[in-house]
């Protein structure tokens, strides 16, 4: 067999081999019981209280910011924004604990969750958590690079 | 020597077939890992996260029982080889992210992610250059 009809019949069979993975998915998109959504709801509760890195400047300008890190505590000890604390859900009750105090003092304060990537969904939970188990408020979602806003 | 390729092609068809089905345990995980690459956006997303590990299933099944051979090697060698992309381009842009690979949700190291896939596409490659020798 010459090397271009040996092609050939690999590339018939690389459809054939999707042709069944595409049915396959598809019946997964019908019937499988943990199918995704096809489009990705976002929270009222995300919607309102995300904020990006020019409104948070302007918060830090305004008022007095409690910057928690919601990352994992490796990533935290590598660096973070200056006077963050750190509160990474796999150590969550460890971290409040370690955090207690600080996190009493935050109270009328403005919070800043953040984590990396614009699509952190840790930052989401973490948020969550402060503002419904801690009563804190107003806790804000950074969406963009905290980097940026280091003083 | 050809009970070591067999063994090696029912290896690597094993290790698609459990990364396949850690995935479709929970597609609604692995469709959020997906979109954390900021590659794509729904619903080419979650149809992704359908797609690809039905293709590691259904490539890594006839990959073992030795049929459509060379389609289902140089399917999964192309899916290798997007993934490494994918992980390299959101390494590149420090994305903190979970790849999803094997269906976990832990954090992703990716030199240890870049350096597995890449002896993924090396066992891949060689497979498929025995699956060309004639019989």
């Amino acid at each position: 067999m010459s090397g271009f009809s040996k092609m050939r019949g690999m590339v018939k069979e690389v459809v054939i081999v999707v042709g069944i993975s595409l049915i396959a998915a598809t019946l997964c998109a019908f019937f499988h019981p943990k199918r995704p959504a096809w489009y990705q709801v976002v929270s009222e509760d995300v919607k309102r209280w995300s904020i990006d890195e020019a409104e948070a400047a302007q918060l830090m300008g305004k008022s007095d910011v409690l910057w928690v890190d919601a990352r994992p505590a490796a990533k935290f000890a590598e660096e973070h924004f200056p006077g963050a604390i750190s509160l990474d859900l796999e150590n969550w009750a460890d971290l409040m604990f370690e955090q207690q105090a600080t996190l009493q003092d935050a109270i009328g304060k403005a919070v800043i969750v953040y984590c990396d990537g614009t699509r952190c969904e840790k930052s989401k939970d973490v948020a969550t958590r402060l503002r419904e188990l801690l009563g804190l408020e107003p806790v804000y979602l950074l969406k963009g690079n905290w980097r940026e806003l280091v003083p | 020597m050809k009970t070591f390729w067999l063994i090696f092609r029912l290896a690597f068809g094993a290790i698609f077939i459990w990364s396949g089905i850690a995935k479709l345990k929970d597609p609604i995980n692995f469709s959020d890992a997906v979109r954390n690459f900021e590659l794509v956006t729904d619903p080419v997303a979650p149809a992704l996260a359908l797609l690809i590990p039905c293709v590691e299933v259904v490539a890594g099944i006839l990959t073992m029982l030795g049929l459509l051979l060379r389609g289902s090697l140089a399917t999964l060698l192309l899916s290798l080889l997007i993934f490494t992309a994918a992980i390299i381009m959101a390494w590149v842009r420090g994305l903190d992210i979970s790849c999803g690979c094997f269906g976990g949700s832990g954090e992703m190291n990716y030199p240890v992610m870049i350096a597995r896939n890449i002896g993924l596409i090396a066992a891949a490659l060689l497979l498929l250059k025995q699956s060309m020798r004639p019989a």
